[in-house]
């Protein structure tokens, strides 16, 4: 048995499709093939810019939440995945403008970090304290430019900041991050 | 702002594809210890790709995260909420509509009646309910009758809108 006909207001749904909705994004098999790509991206990413995994949990699965609940966005896996990484962008924006006082110093420490089994661990005791010190919207652009390869244009699309703007905004987090980077004692190797 | 490096596409290119520092040029490390942009791009990126590297090992070595299916389910329960909300509006609006006609009904009823209420009560002997019923007429009991079907009304909308 589908799991989807075990709940018959599911079933309904799919039947007839609710008034002022727009329809599903993708079908569960399309969007288990999405989570499968996506998910691990996406984790890392709000895991990291938040210095949180537990929050970085619950961010991504309401991402995925409202990402289904809104309509495709269309262009295909490229726009789908920089449309989810818009929704997981503006929860942590939200969370931040909710829970601003508390610094990224004295969230719970990070549970990965003792089973870092890859070897980066000599560079990420030099990295998260460099991160914390750098304002979130900067973690932010630093973490999609990088580590997520994006375009200035893309990564305006996800931040929701002016185009022109990303550029100069980018130029100051990469000095002041390389300065503290430096300052923790990282070299290039 | 920094003007951009000539050979900061080819670093860039390099430490996307992993190249960086093995399979570069010799030229392009020597120019990278010099070049203050191209030091920053290796920094950072260096950083930030170990850093994203341990993130992904720790997500699949983490708790269990929430299945595909189980997001999808609660996305669809989201949406069909939504859809039940966006119906039941207008039932809310005529129910708010009837509590506020049945309250005007019963304010009129009272101003029309009110000289002969008044009039009654004033006379009224403190007797039994049938002595009340001959003295004021039938206006206190539709009153009564009122503002029961009024605050009952308001009672089961009440519940039914914490429901």
């Amino acid at each position: 048995m589908n799991w989807e006909d075990a709940i018959p207001a599911i079933a309904l749904a799919h039947a007839a499709p609710s008034v002022g909705n727009a329809e599903p994004a993708m079908d569960s098999d399309q969007f288990a093939a999405f989570y499968e790509r996506t998910s691990r991206p996406l984790w890392a990413y709000l895991a990291r810019t938040s210095g949180d995994p537990a929050l970085a949990d619950d961010l991504m699965q309401e991402s995925y939440i409202r990402f289904l609940g809104a309509g495709f966005p269309g262009g295909g896996d490229v726009a789908s995945r920089s449309y989810l990484f818009r929704i997981g962008t503006n929860l942590l924006r939200d969370h931040w403008r909710r829970k601003r006082t508390v610094p990224l110093e004295d969230l719970p420490p990070d549970r990965s970090a003792a089973r870092d089994l890859t070897g980066h661990t000599e560079s990420r005791l030099t990295l998260m304290p460099a991160l914390a010190k750098l304002r979130p919207r900067d973690r932010q652009l630093l973490w999609l430019a990088h580590a997520e390869n994006y375009s200035h244009r893309e990564i305006a699309e996800i931040t929701g900041l002016a185009a022109p703007s990303i550029r100069l905004l980018l130029f100051r987090a990469r000095r002041q991050m390389a300065k503290l980077l430096q300052q923790e004692g990282a070299k290039i190797s | 702002m920094t003007s951009a490096c000539s050979h900061l596409a080819e670093v860039r290119k390099a430490l996307a594809a992993g190249h960086w520092p093995q399979a570069v040029a010799p030229e392009l490390r020597s120019h990278a210890t010099t070049c203050t942009r191209c030091t920053q791009e290796i920094l950072i990126t260096q950083h930030l790709f170990a850093a994203k590297a341990s993130a992904l090992t720790a997500f699949q070595t983490d708790a269990p995260h929430a299945a595909p299916q189980l997001l999808w389910w609660r996305a669809q329960l989201r949406r069909r909420n939504a859809a039940l909300a966006q119906a039941a509006r207008p039932i809310a609006a005529a129910q708010l509509f009837a509590i506020a006609i049945t309250a005007a009904a019963a304010i009129g009823l009272i101003v029309t009646h009110w000289d002969s209420i008044f009039s009654s009560a004033a006379h009224a002997p403190a007797s039994s309910f049938m002595a009340l019923l001959t003295n004021w007429g039938l206006a206190p009991l539709l009153l009564a009758i009122t503002l029961v079907a009024t605050l009952g009304g308001l009672a089961l909308y009440l519940s039914a809108d914490r429901q």
